[in-house]
């Protein structure tokens, strides 16, 4: 028995993707059936045909490309700076009394209220989405890596000292790759929710995206288009959270089985 | 077994403070262990055994007293890299491969790559361990994690060898095959060895020294000399000699925990 007998990544999300794809297939049957026999008005929800046909697919798509632009900066930057200030945070005492206060201050600001004072510094459009998404993802992040520098057991660190080991060596070779299952487990998270920063951010200050394009529609009645634009945003944050998962079993295969 | 001594305490003690609350973990401790010796401490657990064992390796600073490894301060041994350490937990990374965790001591050492490598495919070999180079830690059984710590702590030729009950919760077999591998690793290397343990048939069946030692504070109350022939093997476990030094050494180790019960 050689240690080479884990599942390959692919096969393990195809097992998982025939339920997952028969369940939603109940639910769209359902939701088509629903709709005319309850008498639901097509400005508040279309039957999945309808929406299908009757969509703006081409307003749809192009509020979907704006909005993923600043899911996906605003995922990078903002879990990228929970990472490098958590790393910071850990490496030094002095550099945690400074960071973990502005922190903690940062994130008792509700993000959404600095959307006018965002608006004004980076200006409307995708920097000002980018920066809302950065923003709410960035504190849980700075948590859970955090807490994944500190998970390394004693024993692990009275190792690394018996081998007399530089504080450079104990960082990266033992805190680094400990606090990655963390790191993804935060970029899990954080996948949706820059879908919803960058939403909210532009159902309050604009733009061309999906929540400016939700919000005109459903004012303009406009059931199906607005269904589609919500369908389309449901499917970017699945996407997102697909492709994290699947960087993580390649990236840290070792994590599963523990 | 007559030369230098490797190790020597003297009026080695240590308290945890814990906010206000202090706690004399160990008394003052004294002890010589000769160079090449296999030397053992066995007693109630929560004794200070690993404690002890922590100061000697200059993991833990003592509170008071003097640690001297081969002439030196046990810190100055340490920062040599004169120590291999096993602990109770094998701590492999989860992240590396067995051989990866063989090499991590020679890779911090820097040691090239290929160097490396045969060593450890070398140690690995010596532990048992031929087939699993690759294997990540959460596919080995207890006692191959534990063989890889050994594997592991033997890398860089240590002059001192520490183990912290490494053969803690395995079954009385898998326990004797162990013991047998180590006496074959030891003889092999003659490596100055200090094991914690608290079973008395592994003491005495690997020691040339063992330490019994006794509660509040942690103290050494007795020393027994093992001078059984070696190789020791399963016959000689049957052998009146060896039932001798088990039947003494239950006594004393009795002696420690009645000493220690309130
Ligand atoms: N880091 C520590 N802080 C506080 N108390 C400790 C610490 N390490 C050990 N102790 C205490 O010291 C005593 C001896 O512990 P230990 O050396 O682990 O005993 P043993 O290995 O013989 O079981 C125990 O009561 C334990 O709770
Ligand atoms: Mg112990």
């Amino acid at each position: 028995m050689s240690a080479t007998t884990t599942t390959a990544p692919e096969v393990r999300l195809r097992g998982a993707a025939v339920p997952t794809a028969l369940t939603l297939l109940v639910v769209l049957a359902c939701w088509q059936v629903a709709v005319p026999l309850l008498d639901i008005p097509v400005y508040v929800l279309p039957s999945p045909t309808a929406i299908l046909a009757h969509a703006d697919w081409s307003a749809i798509v192009s509020a979907s490309g704006s909005t993923s632009v600043g899911v996906v900066l605003g995922f990078v930057a903002g879990n990228l700076l929970g990472f490098v200030l958590a790393g910071l945070i850990a490496w030094s005492a002095a550099a945690a009394s400074v960071l973990y206060p502005i922190g903690l201050s940062l994130r008792s600001v509700p993000i959404i209220a600095l959307a006018p004072f965002i608006t004004l510094a980076v200006g409307r459009g995708v920097s000002a989405t980018t920066t809302v998404a950065g923003l709410i993802v960035f504190f849980p992040t700075l948590v859970n890596v955090l807490a994944g520098f500190r998970s390394v057991e004693r024993e692990a660190l009275e190792l690394m000292r018996v081998l007399n080991a530089s504080k450079r060596d104990v960082f990266v070779r033992v805190q680094l790759p400990a606090a990655l299952p963390l790191f993804f487990d935060a970029l899990k998270i954080a996948a949706p929710t820059s879908v919803l920063g960058v939403m909210t951010a532009e159902w309050v200050i604009g733009g061309h995206g999906l929540g400016q394009l939700i919000l005109t529609e459903s004012l303009a009645l406009n059931g199906e288009t607005m269904w589609g634009g919500i369908v389309a945003s449901a499917v970017i944050a699945g996407l997102a959270f697909t492709l994290v998962s699947l960087a993580e079993r390649l990236l840290i295969p070792w994590a599963g089985d523990q | 077994m007559a030369g230098t001594d490797a190790i020597r305490a003297d009026a080695v003690s240590k308290t945890f403070t814990i906010g206000k609350e202090s706690f004399q973990a160990l008394g003052e401790v004294s002890l010589e262990i000769p160079e090449r010796t296999f030397a053992t401490f066995i007693g109630p657990s929560g004794c200070g055994k690993s404690t002890l064992l922590r100061i000697l390796a200059d993991v833990i600073a003592p509170t008071s007293g003097e640690v001297s490894v081969f002439g030196r301060s046990a810190a100055q041994a340490r920062e040599e890299r004169d120590f291999g350490f096993v602990f109770q937990d094998p701590v492999l990374l989860p992240w590396r491969s067995a051989l990866a965790n063989v090499e991590l001591p020679m890779q911090l050492n820097g040691i090239d790559k290929a160097e490396r490598r045969a060593r450890a495919l070398e140690l690995l070999d010596l532990v048992g361990l031929q087939g699993f180079e690759k294997a990540l830690p959460a596919k080995l059984s207890g006692g191959m994690a534990r063989r890889v710590a050994i594997a592991r702590a033997l890398t860089l030729g240590p002059r001192v060898l520490f183990l912290d009950e490494p053969f803690n919760g395995l079954d009385e077999i898998r326990r004797q095959n162990m013991n047998a591998e180590l006496q074959r690793i030891w003889l092999e290397t003659r490596t100055t060895t200090v094991l914690v343990t608290h079973n008395v048939s592994e003491a005495v069946f690997l020691s040339d020294r063992v330490f019994v030692m006794g509660r509040n504070p942690g103290r050494i109350m007795a020393q027994l000399e093992i001078d059984l022939p070696r190789p020791r093997t399963i016959e000689t476990m049957t052998s009146p000699e060896f039932v001798e030094y088990d039947r003494e050494l239950t006594a004393l180790l009795r002696t420690a925990y009645e000493d220690a019960e309130p």
